[in-house]
């Protein structure tokens, strides 16, 4: 079970049988602070166990066996362990507590058999009893379909709009970040890089503007939608700016040193991002799908240097 | 039944006022030549809701503007207070709204698969602009192949993603009306280009049919503009002054 689901589950039998006045010791508001430092409770000790299976095995490549077929309700994800196209339907998969296998995909030598399952050849690929669904922004919505249950995209036409309209809003960093990891490796010269950060900055801007005093997630008090769909590009930016970059041109160090491995991406000019970094950075259905900070940053190295090693760390 | 009103009035700029919305009322701000505001108003025409349109000069954007689209762009919905920019979100919006008339099904495999669909043509929505840089500079030999090529590619592959008589089976879907304006300005430009008309064609034989089907739907009829001014607009954009009121 996996930790923000226990004090929900709690509250909804509390309330029943606490739902008749005068006394009302199990407020709303009384509930959630329970909820809450229950939760922390939780994710501050031992880590949960996640529904992922697999997700630091060796990444497949051209010439490898297909994976055995799957038996009939179980579910696989073919993902790669730094893709943050991936990571999205990681987080929800982990946060659904859906038990899945996740296989990894080479993607600079993809197997042939991958191919019927995604045209593309890219991840994330979803399968189960034959259905296959691709696409990163499909994949999750496509899990709340058949998992309705543990649904996480809002229901209410209007409030599910809104979601998938920050998604895209927030999507800005994408390109942020892609356009430092280009000019990396292209080998661009210093400023070339230095302009880099400069856009990647100004679309922390943006996101900075998104983000509200008034509840931590951008899908409210609780984590949703748009937090889980955006958290893997503010991750790999993380990585980027804080490892990465400074330690592959130690002559940009000083230009990069606002940027701190746990004040990302800063107090000082991005506080409501920061704030919701550090909370979603505790969340188990996040930590499920996330690699250390050494292995991000030493996989983006060989990334950049054209060979991109993806078993790196394990 | 159709019931789009307003398709055809003029833009408004700076300095015009706000139209007041009456409760209950719905609107699509909208270009009437923009291929992304189009989808709205096919996908609204094809559920056939009560919609009116105003459109909005892009050029010299009318100051309110700015609270309903922060960027300003086009196509935006307005009804009751709610506003949903973004034209791959209205459409699934509206069958939130209207679900009586859902042209995307209900079930989570199938609806995956439209959606799927549109992702696999998306570079037909991209490449398109490369049809009007070729009008635009009048571009010839290498140049103008290196446009016209991406365009046809993205057909190419489109074409092998047609299975049925539309890509919502036998009724026209979401993935349906989200890609017909592409295909509508790709047909149009074939024409000053001196390109081979692409609908009908023997290279594309599925899409030929399905574009002459889909084309005479009232609701694809609501949202056509006549070729001659459709093309009269192009003229004016590539000439660096869109004129949004040409033909009213």
């Amino acid at each position: 079970m996996l930790a923000s689901s226990v004090p929900r589950l709690l509250t909804r039998n509390l309330d029943k049988y606490f739902s008749a006045p005068p006394i009302r010791l199990f407020t709303p508001r009384n509930l959630r602070s329970l909820a809450s430092i229950f939760r922390t409770f939780l994710t501050t000790t031992a880590a949960m166990p996640s529904s992922l299976v697999g997700k630091n095995s060796h990444h497949l490549k051209s010439g490898d066996p297909e994976p055995a077929p799957l038996v009939p309700g179980a579910a696989r994800i073919y993902s790669m362990k730094f893709c943050p196209f991936a990571q999205r339907a990681l987080i929800y998969l982990a946060k659904k507590g859906i038990r899945t296998e996740i296989i990894n995909i080479n993607l600079a030598s993809k197997p042939e058999w991958y191919f019927a399952k995604n045209p593309k050849g890219t991840v994330p690929t979803f399968e189960r009893d034959g259905q296959v669904v691709f696409e990163s922004l499909i994949v999750p919505e496509f899990l709340d379909g058949i998992y309705p249950d543990t649904s996480i995209i809002s229901a209410d036409p209007y409030t599910r709009a809104k979601q998938r309209i920050l998604v895209e809003q927030l999507s800005v960093v994408v390109g942020g970040y892609v356009g430092i990891f280009l000019a990396l490796k292209d080998n661009k010269s210093d400023d070339d890089i230095k302009e880099a950060v400069g856009k990647c900055k100004e679309a922390l801007d943006e996101c900075e503007k998104l983000a509200t005093y008034n509840a931590p997630f951008f899908a409210g008090l609780e984590p949703g939608f748009p937090d889980y769909m955006v958290f893997g590009f503010f991750d790999r930016v993380w990585a980027m700016v804080t490892g990465t970059l400074p330690e592959s041109r130690p002559t940009l160090a000083d230009d990069l040193k606002q940027f701190t491995v746990s004040d990302f991406p800063g107090c000082g000019k991005w506080p409501r991002l920061t704030r919701w970094f550090q909370a979603m950075e505790q969340l188990e259905e996040v930590k499920a799908s996330r690699q250390p900070f050494e292995i991000q940053k030493e996989f983006l190295k060989t990334y950049a240097g054209g060979n991109p090693e993806y078993d790196i760390g394990a | 039944m159709v019931k789009i009103i307003g398709n055809n009035t003029p833009a408004l700029k700076k300095g015009d006022p706000e139209p007041p919305l009456a409760p209950g009322r719905a609107r699509i701000y909208s270009m009437r030549f923009c291929p992304w505001a189009e989808r709205a108003v096919l996908y609204a025409a094809a559920k056939g809701i009560d919609v009116e349109i105003v459109n909005i000069n892009l050029v010299e954007k009318p100051e309110w503007y700015f609270n309903k689209h922060p960027q300003g762009k086009v196509p935006t919905f307005e009804k009751d207070g709610q506003i949903v920019i973004e034209s791959g979100i209205i459409p699934e919006y509206l069958d939130g709204i209207y679900p009586e008339s859902a042209i995307l099904p209900t079930d989570p495999y199938l609806r995956a698969k439209q959606r799927i669909l549109l992702e696999q043509a998306a570079p037909l929505t991209t490449a398109f602009y490369g049809l009007f840089a070729v009008y635009r500079e009048n571009l010839e030999g290498e140049a103008r192949d290196a446009k016209i090529k991406p365009v046809e590619d993205a057909i190419d592959n489109i074409e092998k993603l047609l299975k049925d008589e539309y890509f919502g089976g036998s009724t026209p879907g979401f993935a349906d009306w989200l890609l017909f304006p592409f295909f509508e300005r790709v047909s149009l430009l074939s024409t000053p280009l001196s390109l081979p008309s692409p609908f009908p064609s023997s290279r594309w034989p599925n899409l030929s049919s399905w574009w002459g089907r889909i084309s005479s739907l009232p609701a694809a009829a609501a949202a056509l503009q006549p070729k001659e001014v459709h093309l009269a607009f192009v003229k004016s954009f590539i000439g660096g002054k869109a004129d949004y009121d040409v033909g009213l």
